[in-house]
């Protein structure tokens, strides 16, 4: 039986452990529709790819957020093309170049080594910030 | 609605993650046969977030698998051979932290200025390449880290092997293992590499001070002496901790020996004296302090390392200005029953510097011995550039005065711990919890882009004292009228002890607060949006305690109800 203290301001209920787990007589509120997009999963409800879901927030903002970004779109965008493969090549190489761009962070298995990887892009960059 | 997980997301390439098998804990496995670690950590402890439904992402996987295997990202993954190198190559590291660096490059003109570099900075950049997906983003930041996820130094950290915590704790970690940082170093361009660079990025600039903001102009002045141009700035300074005029006026002997506790750095020097020590004096019995007191001791009682840690504050128990007084009470002797010693009602009247020793005495009349004092005593919002900027300022509760869509002042934000903003609920309002941090980050970084959004999402925070996980959301200030209800359950552990306290101002409830209970900060939420009545406060507190009801995946949309 749950039972009740007062001590002031504030009051004490204990609950047993039957009353406790008994369906609550209250009906659960609804979800918060919250409206920012970042709020929302990776797809809206038309289909169209969200790209403010926070499950993608490392991708879009990493060296190559914008060539990554490209070409999951035209993946997407082609979803119902047999020769996506091709429709999104140019993208994919975007994809590519700028990975060997960037092999302070992207390592491509052509290159085995960071250093290989290194010579073969002399533009890398590994001044300390 | 769907609510983002508030651990840090990490791996570049959300294709990798998908390739790759979320990390198994098998490091978990090693913790569990350690009793003193808190059991909840071993089912539950922060995990790579769940928000990717792989079904999802199906689709992107079976289309460019073949093409997409030819890439790892990780250096992880590097043959055998490589790791020799790379271990050599970070020797050298770390002999090279002594020689003196070049200041570091600053650009004259930034697109987009973050100042500051924590988890508000994070989510505000996600969100403004997101919108703005060539964006420019620069972040300076005073302390000399890339953005880091703070609850780690006073919980978890404290609970893992030396090796693990090292890992941990290096800013170029693989990509894809576990940090508090965010990214690892590689992820963030350089100066001159963004400057350069067509689809812009973000670039970090650690250990740097903004003196002054020049708001008709958009201009920052910087303590090196340069000025940067902006379109659109961001202040997500934050907060530096508070300290006692006790230890700021004491010798430099003493001093030597406090550690006012907040930052990365705080943790490596704090983790590397308790190693040792064996007396430390926690000053201060809210959460941080709390919370650092149980970890170090259960840290010191698993190694062995005869560390006794006494807890010092003047309310009546751990969390005083919390909870009420019989929860508060429950509280602080689970604290006790952790190993600390704990003496509320007590503040440091003088301190003094003896036998290598602080010694502090208390206003009755004892003294406490410690080899090394940590002060946890709140948190002082970062307003340092408001005087010289002509930016308002909270005088009630600190803070840079906002809108409520985060504004300052015409293309100048603030968010985070240092933002004081208006909740249309609770009225004016500043927190310095996660969740604020990253989502008002995100509101801001979304506004800087134009979305004009008010900040109306109801924060929560959580803590984690030994084995007793705190969630909370709303106004939670024990000086309120409240109600506790708890599951009366005979003989039970104090991490099963459950608990939802409602406060109240008048008859509508303005906080709630469970113990014990997962996944309900949502229902808190929502409660506290909608309003809540004194008389259904038992009927809504068996909604808090009823299992979980496992959610049916009906949209591969959905990400998973997560609370920390």
């Amino acid at each position: 039986m749950s039972f009740c203290q007062e001590d002031g301001k504030d009051k004490y209920v204990f609950m047993t452990v039957e009353d406790a787990n008994k369906p609550s007589e209250l009906p659960i509120p609804k979800e918060i529709d919250r409206p920012e997009n970042f709020m929302k999963g990776f797809r809206n409800d038309d289909g169209s790819l969200n790209w403010e879901c926070a499950c993608r927030g490392s991708m879009v903002a990493s060296r190559c957020g914008v060539e990554m970004r490209n070409f999951f779109q035209c993946i997407h965008d082609n979803m119902d093309n047999e020769e996506k493969v091709d429709a999104c090549n140019d993208t994919f190489i975007k994809v590519k170049e700028c990975m060997d761009r960037n092999p302070s962070h992207y390592i491509t298995e052509e290159s085995n080594t960071p250093n290989e990887a290194s010579e073969k892009n002399s533009a890398s960059d590994k001044t300390s910030k | 609605m769907n609510r983002i997980v508030t651990l840090p997301v990490r791996g570049t390439c959300v294709f990798s993650r998908a390739l790759s098998a979320i990390p198994k804990n098998s490091h978990l496995s090693k913790i569990s046969k350690k009793q003193l670690i808190p059991k909840r950590w071993m089912s539950s402890a922060p995990n790579p977030p769940k928000q990717l439904s792989l079904p999802a992402l199906g689709v992107f996987v079976g289309v460019t698998a073949g093409i997409f295997v030819y890439f790892k990202q990780k250096k992880q993954d590097l043959p055998d051979g490589k790791s020799e190198s790379q271990d050599e190559a970070k020797e050298t590291k770390e002999v090279e932290v002594e020689v003196e660096l070049p200041p570091p490059v600053l650009p004259d003109h930034a697109q987009y200025l973050i100042i500051g570099a924590g988890t508000t900075a994070f989510t505000a950049y996600q969100e403004i390449k997101a919108r703005d997906p060539k964006a420019k983003v620069w972040i300076l930041g005073k302390e000399k880290h890339i953005p880091y996820s703070r609850p780690y130094l006073s919980k978890y950290l404290w609970y893992l092997s030396p090796e693990k915590i090292k890992e941990w704790m290096n800013q170029d970690h693989p990509v894809g293992s576990r940090s508090i940082y965010f990214e690892n170093e590689s992820y963030y361009f350089t100066a001159e590499e963004l400057m350069e660079n067509e689809n812009g990025g973000v670039c970090v600039i650690g250990g740097q001070q903004v003196v002054k903001l020049d708001a008709d102009n958009k201009k920052v002045h910087v303590e090196c002496g340069k000025t940067i141009s902006f379109d659109k700035c961001l202040i997500a300074t934050g907060g530096k901790p508070r300290n006692l005029s006790v230890f700021k006026e004491a010798s430099k002997q003493v001093q030597d020996h406090v550690t006012v506790f907040r930052t990365a750095d705080d943790f490596n020097k704090l983790y590397s004296i308790t190693s040792s020590a064996k007396s430390v004096a926690v000053i201060g019995g809210g959460f941080l302090g709390s919370e650092l007191a149980v970890s170090m001791q259960n840290r010191a009682i698993q190694d062995e390392t005869g560390l006794a840690v006494t807890q010092i504050f003047p309310e009546r128990g751990n969390l005083g200005l919390v909870l009420p007084e019989q929860v508060c009470r429950w509280l602080t002797s689970h604290v006790e029953s952790e190993g600390v010693k704990v003496l509320s009602e007590r503040t440091v009247s003088s301190v003094a510097f003896k036998d290598n020793k602080v010694v502090l005495n208390l206003n009755d009349n004892t003294e406490i011995k410690a080899d090394h004092v940590v002060v946890a005593v709140g948190l002082e919002p970062n307003v340092d550039l408001a005087e010289a900027s002509g930016l308002e300022v909270d005088s009630n509760l600190g803070g840079f005065l906002v809108n409520s869509e985060l504004e300052a002042r015409s293309n100048i934000w603030v968010a985070g711990d240092a933002a004081c903003f208006y909740d249309r609920r609770l009225g004016r309002r500043r927190i310095e919890h996660y969740d604020n941090a990253e989502q008002s980050g995100r509101t801001a970084g979304l506004n800087m882009t134009g979305g004009g959004r008010s900040y109306t999402y109801q924060s929560s925070f959580w803590s984690d004292i030994g084995d007793i996980l705190f969630e909370a959301v709303g106004l939670v200030d024990s000086k309120l009228e409240t109600t506790t209800v708890s599951e009366l359950i005979k003989d039970v552990e104090d991490g099963k002890n459950r608990k939802v306290v409602f406060y109240r101002k008048g008859k509508e409830v303005v906080g709630i607060l469970t113990t014990n209970i997962r996944h309900k900060t949502d229902l808190g939420r929502r409660y506290i949006d909608l309003g809540l009545k004194e008389n259904d406060i038992g009927e809504v507190a068996k909604q808090f305690f009823a299992k979980e009801e496992k959610k049916e995946d009906t949209s591969e949309n959905k990400t998973e109800n997560n609370s920390n």
